[in-house]
């Protein structure tokens, strides 16, 4: 469903990831496993053609569904980004206005992609949020991103981008900034979706247990180069690699056992 | 904020108002220049010695510092300025004759300088380092450097001398006379006000909401107004008070070059014909002005700012 070949990305001179490659297939979950500044972000904003700055793509090529989504023009990367595409931030009450109610960004953000009435994007936005378990969601929706947990932000986050039910769901450390309990509830409401709806997800994390626990492939990357890939189980139980091998031995263990 | 603390401020106004009372007293009642003496000669009479003290004597001047101050502090309790030495009417009554043709101008100017500022300072921070903001730069340098007065003199000149399209000077309020004045005010203005709307939008553009928003599929002009503009114009807020009270304090410079019957207009000759409680007068008008406009934006941050409202 989304390809990425040989891609290489830079900044100015400054080349972040050389020669990329990954293969998504509907319905799978893929897990971008590495330390700050591997380029692990870098590779998911690629491929919603949102890199920071003077960020490009300087070689190879992103597909989705077979086409090459770099030469796309301006309209065409907003019919799919929040459409096809959507994507799930480490903080996301940091990406909605501060000073805007969430509701009014929620039915503005829908009515960008569907030529609904402001009431049915509302009844919408509400039921998005009742399915995300969050209470009260008349109350989230009258509320400031200021006014809301973490934990209750990260679910409108995953809320909004789970809206127009979209094919890939990008999730940027969905978890990193929460508490352990709310870590442990979002990632399986992430994999619930994943189930119901059979999106792929990409889920970019430094936590390789996180990775392991929901992951059908995982890609570990350091300095720009994916270090190794593969199936779950093969990297988790087979690691080539001294630096995944090192990462592995990284989580810890308790009574002897490594729960990854 | 708080009610509390809007009465609290209310309360700290009076206390400044009744300190910046004394110093103008005390200031205008040191300077040189004897107003007895000068209402003679305002009007091309040279009086003899015993004239002059008669009329020193009505004036209140022969009086020591203190009762003087103590007579005119509680007249103005009362809502009595005094009268003004030249032009022999209460001070309250020429200052608010003066205070409608400055608010109109004020405003104006102000509107004016609005609409050219947010425009070219969004482009130039939109467009950063490329030629539209060079250009933009460019002219906002100008703009600050070039001193008002002579950017008025240029307006006369062009406008009024070679084209015939406005009058030269401003004698009443009407549109036409307001024009250049307005002008000439706005265009300084407004080149300090690009700078900063570039400076506070290109701050808001590296916020992660507009990541978030360009993720969701907004437009980037629907980004740029309804989230990346109001978001800028906040901390403008605090600004745009600091320049409506020096506003509304009338701009000297420009209304005396144009005769607009103004405020600053009316101060500069209160000056020259030592006019002391027209003066002190229009120095409290000033002070005061300063500090309701502050305390006006100071509270509008709780209608603007849900953070500032919900304390945040």
């Amino acid at each position: 469903m989304l390809e990425f070949k040989d891609v290489t990305i830079q900044y100015g001179q400054n080349v972040i990831v050389r020669k990329f490659n990954m293969k998504v297939e509907s319905g799978e979950i893929v897990s971008i496993v590495g330390e700050s500044g591997s380029g692990k972000t870098t590779v998911i904003r690629a491929a919603l053609g949102l890199l920071p700055g003077d960020g490009r793509v300087s070689a190879g090529d992103i597909l989705l569904n077979g086409q090459s989504v770099l030469s796309n023009s301006r309209e065409e990367w907003l019919k799919l980004r929040g459409d096809k595409m959507a994507m799930i931030f480490q903080d996301s009450g940091a990406m909605i206005n501060p000073i805007k109610k969430i509701g009014d960004q929620y039915v503005e953000y829908i009515q960008v992609h569907d030529k609904m009435d402001k009431q049915a994007a509302y009844n919408r936005a509400v039921e998005m949020l009742s399915n995300m378990r969050l209470p009260d969601p008349d109350r989230v929706m009258n509320s400031y991103a200021f006014e809301l947990s973490g934990g209750m932000k990260q679910r409108v986050g995953i809320a909004m981008a789970m809206t127009f039910n979209p094919e890939l769901l990008l999730a940027d450390e969905p978890t990193s900034a929460l508490d352990v309990t709310t870590q442990a509830q979002i990632v399986r409401q992430m994999m619930e979706i994943n189930k119901k709806y059979h999106q792929s997800i990409i889920c970019v994390t430094h936590n390789l247990g996180l990775a392991a626990y929901m992951s059908d492939q995982i890609i570990v990357m350091r300095n720009g180069f994916i270090v190794e890939s593969g199936d779950r189980d093969a990297i988790l139980n087979h690691p080539q690699n001294l630096y995944t091998k090192n990462l592995l031995s990284a989580v810890p263990t308790m009574g002897g056992e490594r729960y990854v | 904020m708080k009610v509390k603390t809007v009465v609290k401020r209310v309360l700290e106004i009076l206390v400044v108002l009744l300190g910046v009372s004394f110093l103008t007293f005390s200031l205008t009642y040191l300077a040189p220049g004897d107003p007895a003496l000068a209402s003679f000669t305002s009007q091309g009479i040279s009086p003899t010695a015993s004239e002059v003290e008669e009329v020193r004597e009505e004036m209140g001047l022969n009086k020591p510092f203190i009762v003087q101050y103590g007579t005119w502090l509680g007249n103005c309790l009362r809502g009595d300025f005094g009268n003004s030495f030249s032009m022999h009417k209460p001070v309250v009554s020429v200052l608010l004759q003066r205070l409608w043709p400055t608010l109109k101008l004020a405003f104006f100017s102000l509107i004016l300088m609005i609409i050219i500022a947010v425009p070219f300072g969004m482009v130039s921070a939109v467009k950063q380092n490329q030629w539209p903001d060079y250009l933009v730069r460019g002219w906002t340098f100008l703009g600050v450097s070039i001193p008002n007065f002579w950017f008025g003199m240029i307006l006369m000149l062009v406008l009024a001398l070679q084209l015939h399209l406005l009058p030269v000077t401003s004698p009443d309020t009407g549109l036409t006379s307001m024009i250049m004045p307005a002008l000439t005010l706005a265009f300084p203005m407004s080149a300090k006000y690009a700078r900063q709307v570039r400076t506070a939008v290109l701050e808001e553009l590296h916020q992660d909401y507009v990541v978030g928003a360009r993720a969701r599929g907004l437009s980037e002009k629907a980004i740029l107004w309804k989230h990346v503009f109001p978001n800028a114009a906040l901390p403008l807020i605090t600004l745009l008070g600091l320049s409506l009270g020096s506003l509304l304090g009338g701009t000297a410079v420009v209304e005396v070059l144009f005769s607009y019957p103004g405020l600053g207009n009316l101060a500069v000759q209160a000056i020259t014909s030592y006019d002391y409680p027209l003066i002190q007068g229009y120095v409290l008008w000033i002070a005061l002005i300063y500090m309701v406009i502050n305390l006006i934006v100071d509270t509008s941050y709780n209608f603007f700012d849900p953070r500032v409202r919900l304390g945040a």
